[in-house]
């Protein structure tokens, strides 16, 4: 076995057990969860909404059955341990596909693992348990499969990509972005592959398409990844531009930069004796394409670093003048020692340290029992509303992580206007028959209600529970 | 082919940038005079011209007779004394000026970029319209203006020699005295003197009294040391609730023309020519800075207009190259179709590539140059004196409390909108402002209280008695707007654009 191989494997079950020790918290698992649960009791996929009173009985389409659906296996399978096992699982693929594209340009174990290590940093800001992890772990995977065709010719690998796409379409909605990949790569090939690569890859992109289709929504699948696309909705905080002060920001920062300078310094001539003799396009349009997602998009940063990774391996070294390096070969008796050892650690880390409960202390649970003797609507706020329709299912909730699929436009304006005490906060508390709300202590509107006289129904660490005198 | 077109020289092509940076400098009168910073900057500097430079607050009731920095000290005096001269026309003289003058050094630079190869007009041009197309979000009259002509200045001289480089200290100890983005020039020659260290084969100490002069000559301001301040805030700790101070974001004009700027950049540097570490040290620096804030993206921008300009060309003359060959009998058969469609179609609508040079080369050279040269100056200083002539030159105070500023109570007490606090410093002296756009002094009490009283917070009551404030100058969509009447506070004054609230 090639030692770059072996590299990969080893830098995949890093970030596996990484990602193993994370408990359970994300806001949308819990909604997810249940659409899981209730698809799988019910025998068919859940299309209607069911667990707001804003809402209530509205058709909808999260793009995610699928993705749902495994992870409420996961969870039948192992309880929230199993769901840490998924998420272990999805990003250990991540990071193997990732180091692997990355060895195929620069077979130094040194100068890969420092960007796919910082790859691995930058996507733990999508390591909470929804189904974007399937899109975590499947877009390097179609990323791999890709290059192995355009750099090292192996083409018959690339049948695979439309069954990804069959599976990836069902799973989570931004498969868009795993299209996207394939067309660069489709273009670049027309323009600059010899055949068959100069046919395949664009009938491959074809397919692809066609393959997307196969979901419930058919075509609107795609139609909603562009609309999503369009309108760049900024009120969540993982869809707004990228902060490159931030921590993830100044890695991927960091490779861009590094990525640029190695350009500047080595040109287009340089690039193409250490890179891609044959793909000078390719390059520029992957990371100019997945640069500017990432900074438009902050949750798609991962993927720019993923497409950064290898051309800052290879390139960096080149522009301080070292040496190639070669992958040598590992005695199969040494890789399966290796590999073995890697299984038996993480099979260890599942039964001794994997969380087996949520971290829930993000949220009101010192809210459930007052919320169970309440009666009336609850104006929650909309981090919480997973959450509660998992744990308060008594209470509908006004709005939940079901954002732009269910609630946009009017319902998400009213929660805004209310929360921030805007101009007719009032009108919205009338119009939805408000009779509690569960809100952050510091939102406008909790001091206004206390002001006015509603009675506060419990209180704890973040959140308080008021209720209409 | 490339080759066949006569090069322009040098002295007729900065015509070119004169008269397109007096045309731009014309289209910048076109803007009102409106910005909310002006007025506190041009007050500032009418002290300053007064023989009073303000070191303590003189404005605000908040942080009175606390000190304030007076790094923009020279921004502010000229400000003042172009209000002194020509009232609100003398600012946007000044301001025309400015972007003028940015325009003709960003496209000269562009046209300097291949110094000993034929010089491309048109692809200067197409290489210096992101820079500005993006710097006409800063076209406000603020010595943040006269930043950026400075940057672009630096950025010219930072491509020279070593005379150029001696050049950047006089140009920082100006600049250190007129907008905080001196740090950015710091910066940049110390990165410039290390690269031309390494890649000079000897006497490479000779780069360190450049060095240390750069550093010493930016603490010889009347702020000293702490004009660092400002400039770190703002580079490392951007204010990101203030507009300018967010991240670029692709949901604005400003923010799409940047990462399209970004991408363009990214090309280049993987599909041209590799360039020196001495470029390389002036664009990747800048690249960070623009990616920080909003406010800095103009400066990719700007560096980045000679870099296109002097890379562009290659392909453009490689695509020419492989459509004549494709267009000759012998290789006519191997060649692309379109190019050959689209290279007999050049000719046809056109003529020649040499045709081209041959129109440029009688339109110019049938007049003696210096002549030229006098008229292109002529004719783009009348455009310039014209426009500015016949620009509106009234404040546009269409987005101010301009109404309300009667029902106003004077003297301390009044919280006010963060945006209009300049506004109010020029056309309310009576009543000092809670918080205005200096922020710095503001920084963190002030801000936090403001901000906990503009929002309505829990708590909001306890501040507005902590800080006895009696009335309130906020706009009707602003939480408080909403709350404080239903908390028993008299509204004096309400209209689409303000709201004034009594205790």
């Amino acid at each position: 076995m090639r030692a770059a191989t072996l590299t990969a494997m080893f830098l995949g079950a890093l970030a596996a057990a990484l990602a193993m020790l994370q408990a359970p918290s994300d806001s949308d698992l819990f909604w997810h969860l249940q659409t899981g649960e209730w698809t799988l009791d019910h025998g068919q996929i859940l299309d209607r909404d069911l667990w707001s009173f804003t809402r209530s009985g509205t058709p909808y389409n999260t793009g995610s059955w699928l993705g749902d659906v495994v992870m409420a296996l996961a969870y039948r399978a192992g309880g929230w341990v199993g769901l840490d096992a998924l998420r272990a699982l999805l990003v250990g693929t991540a990071a193997f596909f990732t180091a692997r594209i990355t060895l195929r340009v620069q077979p130094h174990a040194g100068w890969a693992a420092v960007p796919v290590l910082g790859v691995i940093l930058v996507s733990r800001m999508v390591w909470g348990d929804r189904p974007q992890l399937f899109t975590l772990a499947l877009f390097p995977a179609v990323l791999d499969l890709l290059f192995a065709a355009r750099l090292e010719a192996r083409v018959r690998r690339l049948a695979a990509i439309p069954l990804l796409f069959v599976v990836w379409a069902n799973l989570h909605n931004a498969f868009v972005i795993g299209l996207v990949a394939v067309a660069i790569f489709a273009i670049d090939a027309l323009l600059q592959a010899k055949p068959p690569l100069r046919i395949r890859l664009p009938l491959i992109l074809v397919t692809s398409l066609v393959a997307t289709q196969l979901n419930p929504a058919g075509a609107g699948a795609i139609g909603r990844a562009a609309a999503y696309g369009a309108l760049l909705p900024g009120w969540i905080v993982e869809d707004r531009p990228l902060d490159v002060l931030s921590g993830a920001g100044v890695v991927f920062a960091g490779l861009l930069l590094a990525a640029l300078a190695a350009a500047m310094l080595r040109g287009r001539e340089g690039i193409a004796a250490r890179l891609s003799d044959s793909a000078p396009l390719l390059w520029p349009g992957l990371i100019a394409t997945f640069s500017i997602l990432a900074l438009a998009i902050q949750r798609e940063t991962p993927y720019a670093c993923m497409v950064l990774a290898p051309f800052v391996a290879a390139m960096l070294p080149d522009a301080l003048g070292r040496a190639r390096a070669s992958s040598p070969f590992v005695p199969r008796t040494a890789a399966i020692v290796v590999i073995a050892a890697l299984a038996a650690g993480l099979s260890l880390e599942i039964v001794a340290a994997a969380p087996a409960r949520p971290d829930l202390s993000a949220y009101p649970t010192g809210a459930l029992d007052a919320l169970r003797s309440a009666r009336g609507n609850v104006l929650n706020e909309y981090d919480w509303g997973g959450y509660l329709i998992r744990y308060a299912p008594e209470h509908p909730t006004f709005i939940d992580g079901r954002g732009e699929a269910l609630f946009l436009p009017d319902v998400l304006d009213d929660f805004q206007r209310a929360v921030a005490l805007a101009p007719g906060y009032r009108e919205v508390l009338k119009k939805w028959d408000i009779a509690h709300a569960l809100l952050r202590p510091d939102r406008p509107l909790a001091g206004a209600l206390s002001e006015d006289g509603w009675r506060l129904a419990a209180s704890g660490s973040g959140w308080v529970l008021l209720s209409r005198p | 082919m490339g080759a066949a077109v006569a090069p322009l020289t040098v002295w007729r092509v900065s015509v070119l940038a004169l008269a397109l940076g007096a045309a731009f400098g014309a289209l910048a009168t076109l803007q009102p005079v409106s910005d909310s910073d002006l007025f506190w900057h041009v007050e500032t500097g009418r002290r300053t011209l007064g023989g009073d430079l303000p070191r303590v607050d003189v404005f605000s009731w908040t942080v009175a007779g606390a000190p304030v920095l007076a790094d923009q000290w020279l921004g502010d005096l000229l400000l003042a004394v172009a209000r002194a001269l020509g009232d609100w026309r003398g600012i946007l003289a000044l301001r025309a000026l400015a972007v003028a003058a940015l325009v003709a050094i960003v496209l000269d630079a562009a046209l300097r970029s291949r110094p000993g190869r034929p010089i491309r007009p048109i692809v200067a041009v197409a290489a210096a319209l992101p820079a500005i197309a993006l710097s006409r979000f800063a076209w406000t009259d603020r010595p943040e203006l006269l930043g950026l002509v400075c940057f672009a200045l630096l950025v010219r001289l930072l491509r020279g020699g070593d005379r150029e480089l001696l050049w950047t200290i006089p140009l920082l100890l100006v600049w250190s005295q007129l907008h905080g983005s001196f740090a950015l020039g710091l910066g940049l020659i110390l990165a410039s003197c290390a690269a031309r260290a390494l890649e000079s084969a000897r006497d490479r100490r000779r780069f360190a009294p450049i060095a240390a002069l750069a550093i010493l000559v930016t603490v010889l301001t009347p702020s000293g040391l702490a004009a660092w301040t400002s400039s770190g805030g703002h580079f490392l700790i951007p204010p990101r609730f203030v507009a300018e101070e967010g991240v670029p974001d692709a949901r604005t004009l400003p923010g799409l023309l940047f990462l399209l700027t970004l991408g363009l950049v990214i090309a280049t540097s993987m599909l041209g020519r590799r360039v020196t570490l001495r470029e390389a040290a002036l664009l990747i620096p800048v690249a960070f800075v623009a990616l920080t804030a909003a406010r800095h993206t103009p400066l990719l921008a700007i560096a980045a207009a000679p870099y296109f300009a002097s890379r562009w060309p290659d392909p453009l003359a490689e695509w020419r190259s492989s459509d004549e060959r494709a267009d000759e009998p012998a290789g006519g058969a191997s060649g692309h179709p379109l190019s050959s469609l689209l290279a007999t179609r050049a000719r046809g609508s056109s003529g020649s590539v040499g045709g081209r040079a041959r129109w440029a080369q009688t339109l110019v050279e049938g007049v003696p140059r210096p002549l030229v040269g006098g008229l292109v100056a002529i004719v783009s200083l009348f455009v310039l004196v014209l426009a500015i002539g016949l620009a509106d030159a009234r404040v546009d105070e269409s987005g101010y409390p301009k109404a309300a500023l009667a029902a106003l109570p004077s003297g301390a007490g009044v919280l006010n909108q963060y945006d209009w606090g300049g506004y109010l410093i020029e056309f309310a002296p009576a009543t000092p402002v809670f918080i205005d756009g200096r922020l710095f002094p503001y920084v963190p009490g002030v801000l936090d209280d403001y901000r906990a009283v503009i929002g309505a917070h829990p708590g909001w009551e306890s501040v507005v008695a902590r800080r006895a404030v009696t009335a309130m100058l906020v706009r009707p969509g602003d939480a408080i707007a909403v709350r404080a009447p239903e908390r028993g506070w008299r509204v004096a004054y309400a209209d689409g654009i303000a709201v004034v609230l009594l205790r």
